[in-house]
């Protein structure tokens, strides 16, 4: 195995890890590592040995860390309420944020990982000198693992100054006609849809390499 | 453009914003950032753009075997992320040094790239070097780019040939190589008429018989041109079996090629040495190139080589000397058979030697086995077996009055057993 590819590999090997361990206390606190083995062994079948299912991992994470999360909703449901998720730790708002965080922002950078593996392999397959290859990998780790990561710490102060504006905002809220947010997030949810039927109408080309 | 990537990247966000708003959830809301805002973040900035290529020339004719350098300058547009180019070739080039192929990570600033490399253009041909591919890739994979630039080459890569000067000023040294009979002659075609006979490519249209094409046209519609008696030199006419048979070997290497490499050594030969000389390829189609004098036969021969096809039977071999037996037996030229002496080509080719009948017949037997890649230690084995079967036929062949040069192309030239023949007795 060439280094570039030894490279990318130990990288996955370290996401999944963290990852795991992430979700793995957030769902069951002391008994962690059952859902962490659970989770490591699909994070090991799905993204190293089959390599193109990273996917199932991600959705694997994000569900497992769900009721943690659910339990800090604001607005109570019946299905997510505390005496239904006892089992879960209680967790504060920053740790949250934090595992959630750390969950989303580790399958990003998985999915940008698999097709560059995807990607190395043709080049190393083809005439492309091992040093620009290794190159190639270290600077895309460098943007992709950058991005994401800057991304990840603007979100978490955004969180933090939204924590601390929303007492202040749901007293501005009460005093609101109860239409008002109903109104406001009914716009937001179309204009997402605008925004998403935008984009996949210039749905582009992929491209998967030579 | 947006691709599948950007797509997920959306549907994730709204996946996560829906639910952290309808239930009040901070951290889905925030999670629900990440994607959005690495969205916004990629698409501030576009992938490079190839924006023009340097042209390149390569030039031709050039000799089978021979390497060129080949230079190829890009320069690209601002942008980041990867761009890689690549210049397509075509799969009979072998690349020698350097690569065709390169990957370059820019941030943002513009950048002029060159990739150079060597090509050993390794089978006569013509041949088309394609122009330049490229892609670029957006450094988070939302968006790439591709397209193609540069020209392209024409390429003509003519049969190798190339025999020693020491070979060409022997002219006397052998009995062997050289025709008994002295009746052709160097230069322009004299007045006395000889004979009638049938238009080949290459004759002139002047000499087209237009009033006996004319009486035959119910028989035959084709060209019929007066022949003149010319002074002068002695005649050589080459047998070149360039059927499937003979093709044994690697798709560089194989036994057409090494065939054409010494009927041009031949050619060239005797034709640097005044005599007539004429050549009959049994490829796909046959071509009968009768005999002349002079560089432009060498030239007309040579252009019309470029494109052989091996031809489909070995019999074609007879049907060549069918075709030429009234210039074999007016002429009594030296006659040179190039052939294998494998199973298929075998029989044809002692046909053909008994057929000549004549005085002075040369056979070069190419040895092709030596070409053909040889994975293993049974395959290896296999190489003198088939010598070894091979030999009564070059008994037969010797008993028969034929002068049999047995060349092995894997490890030695044609111009170093053609010397040999040359400075022998």
């Amino acid at each position: 195995m060439k280094k570039a590819d030894r490279n990318l590999l130990t990288l996955e090997a370290v996401i999944i890890l963290l990852v795991s361990l992430a979700a793995g206390y957030a769902l069951l606190d002391a008994l962690f590592f059952i859902p962490f083995l659970g989770l490591l062994i699909i994070g090991i079948v799905t993204v190293i040995i089959l390599k193109n299912l990273a996917f199932v991992f991600r959705i694997a994470a994000g569900l497992i860390c769900l009721p943690a999360f659910m339990k800090l909703n604001n607005v109570k449901w019946w299905l997510f309420s505390p005496e239904r998720l006892h089992f879960c730790p209680d967790l504060s708002l920053p740790l949250a944020a934090a595992i959630g965080l750390l969950v989303i922002c580790g399958g990003l950078i998985l999915s940008s990982l698999q097709p560059l593996r995807r990607e190395v392999r043709v080049l190393q397959a083809g005439q492309t000198e091992d040093e620009q290859v290794r190159h190639y990998v270290r600077r895309q780790n460098m943007a992709a693992g950058g991005a994401v990561l800057a991304c990840g710490v603007a979100s978490a102060a955004i969180i933090l100054v939204l924590e601390l504006a929303r007492r202040g905002l749901s007293g501005w809220f009460r005093n609101l006609p109860w239409g008002l947010p109903v109104i406001g997030l009914v716009s937001l949810i179309i204009l997402s849809l605008v925004i998403f039927w935008l984009a996949g109408s210039r749905h582009g080309t992929d491209y998967t390499g030579d | 453009m947006l691709n599948k990537k950007a797509l997920q990247l959306i549907t994730l966000f709204l996946l996560l914003l829906v639910p952290g708003i309808f239930f009040g959830n901070l951290v889905l809301v925030g999670m629900s950032l990440v994607p959005l805002l690495l969205l916004i973040v990629g698409l501030a900035f576009s992938p490079p753009r190839v924006v023009s290529v340097e042209a390149i020339k390569i030039n031709t004719p050039v000799w089978a075997g021979d390497v060129s350098l080949v230079t190829r300058t890009v320069r690209t547009s601002a942008g980041a992320g990867l761009v890689k180019i690549r210049q397509p070739l075509p799969p009979e080039f072998d690349l020698v040094a350097g690569s065709n192929l390169a990957l370059h990570w820019q941030w943002f600033q513009p950048a002029t790239l060159e990739i150079n490399f060597q090509l050993k253009l390794a089978k006569r041909g013509r041949y088309t070097v394609p122009p330049l591919d490229w892609v670029s890739l957006h450094p988070l994979g939302y968006r790439a780019a591709q397209g193609s630039g540069g020209n392209h080459i024409d390429v003509e890569v003519w049969p190798r040939f190339y025999l020693p000067k020491t070979v060409k000023s022997l002219p006397g040294l052998s009995v062997s190589p050289f025709p008994s009979a002295d009746i052709a002659k160097i230069g322009i075609p004299g007045q006395d008429f000889r004979e009638i006979r049938k238009y080949v490519t290459g004759d002139p249209i002047k000499n087209i018989n237009w009033r006996a094409t004319a009486r035959r046209a119910e028989q035959s519609f084709w060209p019929l041109v007066n022949e003149f008696e010319r002074e002068g030199r002695k005649s050589v006419m080459i047998y070149l079996h360039a059927s499937q048979a003979v093709e044994i070997g690697n798709t560089i290497e194989n036994g057409i090629e090494s065939g054409l490499e010494a009927a041009c050594n031949l050619l060239f030969y005797y034709l640097e040495k005044g005599y007539r000389t004429g050549i009959y390829v049994c490829g796909n189609p046959p071509r009968y190139f009768y005999p002349d004098t002079g560089r432009l036969q060498f030239r007309k021969v040579l252009r019309q080589l470029i494109d052989l096809k091996p031809g489909y039977w070995p019999k074609d071999l007879l049907t060549a000397v069918e075709l030429t037996r009234d210039y074999v037996l007016g002429y009594n030229p030296l006659s040179i058979v190039i052939s294998t002496f494998d199973n298929r080509s075998g029989p044809a080719l002692e046909k053909a030697v008994h057929q000549l009948r004549q005085p002075s017949i040369m056979v070069i037997g190419i040895d092709a086995y030596g070409l053909v890649p040889q994975e293993n230690q049974y395959e290896k084995e296999l190489l003198p077996l088939l010598r070894l079967q091979n030999r009564p036929l070059v008994r037969r062949l010797r008993g028969a009055g034929a002068n049999v040069i047995e060349w092995h192309p894997d490890h030695e030239s044609f111009s170093r057993i053609f010397s040999r023949q040359v400075w022998a007795r």
